[in-house]
């Protein structure tokens, strides 16, 4: 009565795809120390989906510009799940700007903080900008600069507590 | 009655025309499921070699993690309370459950070797991420595939499960 063959090439075939696997993955390590975090960046990358941020923007003495609280919001439901594709983009173009919702505070007569504008802001860790309709910011040092690349102020991470209290 | 039915489903294989002809949907959604556990498989094996390249095993990459994730949520949330009584004070046994286990759930259910296990331990890692601060919506999506994975004999459609489990049929792992 003939048997069946024992399947040793597949599993032979599987073994070398697994240690394969492993050398891949041990190769290339990374140095342990962390270099500074770009602002609104994460461990891994750019902001986490479920993450809202706030960033404060003071202008510098020379500017005539008031200041501004970005609100960038995190993603959607939608916007959430969506990212299980970017997360394989990821795979063949390792950095890409995340694009999200941003509220854009102005300081009001009554010295709080006045909705101004919603816009689309795009996190960008390739060209370290978070880029907005009225400017863009450096991640690297906060610098707030206008649509013309002058740089007039410097924003900061603030917690949401400051968009319901006064305006500088 | 399910045994029954697993069986005429692992008999369809999903590369023969023949078989498209004779269950076109059947063959379908058999070509669906396994183009996603392979997706699925190298979702898993990238993350794993993220993990190595990141250096999780040999430094405290994960308890860094999580200690700047801490501040980002509800402080009296479950996460948190998970977080620091449980995960940084085991973080390297954690590190090495995470990279490892990361790799096997990726090879078996690239491989379709042990693909309900592979699965079942997928769903484990998409839990415990949720409930370690890193819940997100779309580990509700990769939840569902992986029990996709687990419900079907994904492993025998296309996989070493098939001749594994014609060899040792009683055996719990290649079902």
């Amino acid at each position: 009565m003939p048997t069946q063959a024992p399947s040793y090439s597949l599993v032979r075939a599987a073994l070398i795809g697994l240690v394969s696997c492993l050398f891949a993955a041990m190769l290339p390590a990374q140095a342990s120390d962390e270099a500074p975090r770009p602002l609104l960046a994460a461990t891994y990358g750019e902001l986490c989906t479920t993450c809202d941020a706030y960033l404060l923007c003071e202008p510098t003495t020379s500017s005539a510009m008031d200041a501004r609280l970005l609100h960038v919001h995190k993603h959607t439901f939608w916007g959430q799940i969506g990212t299980i594709w970017t997360w394989l983009r990821h795979l063949f173009q390792p950095v890409r700007p995340d694009t999200r919702h941003l509220t854009v505070y102005q300081p009001s007569d009554d010295g709080r903080w006045a909705v101004e504008s919603e816009a689309r802001v795009t996190l960008d860790l390739r060209t370290l900008r978070i880029q907005f309709p009225a400017g863009w910011i450096d991640r690297n040092d906060g610098g707030w600069h206008d649509l013309l690349d002058q740089r007039i102020g410097v924003c900061r991470p603030v917690g949401p507590e400051v968009s319901s209290g006064e305006s500088p | 009655m399910n045994d029954i039915a697993a069986s005429q489903a692992s008999s369809v294989d999903p590369l023969r025309w023949a078989s498209f002809r004779t269950h076109p949907m059947r063959s379908l959604g058999i070509v669906l499921v396994l183009f996603n556990r392979w997706v699925f498989g190298l979702f898993y094996i990238f993350a794993a070699i993220n993990k190595f390249r990141g250096g999780y095993l040999f430094t405290d990459k994960l308890r860094a993690t999580l200690q700047a994730r801490v501040p980002e949520l509800p402080p009296d949330s479950f996460a948190v309370t998970y977080i620091e009584s449980f995960i940084i004070p085991l973080y390297v046994p954690i590190s090495w459950l995470i990279a490892w286990g990361e790799l096997a759930a990726g090879v078996g259910l690239l491989l379709g070797l042990c693909t309900r296990w592979a699965a079942a331990f997928a769903l484990f890692f998409i839990v415990n991420f949720a409930i370690g601060g890193f819940y997100d919506a779309s580990l509700i999506v990769l939840g569902a595939i992986a029990v996709l994975f687990i419900v079907t004999p994904s492993g025998r459609w296309m996989g070493l499960d098939r001749r594994l489990h014609a060899r040792y049929p009683g055996s719990i792992w290649f079902r």
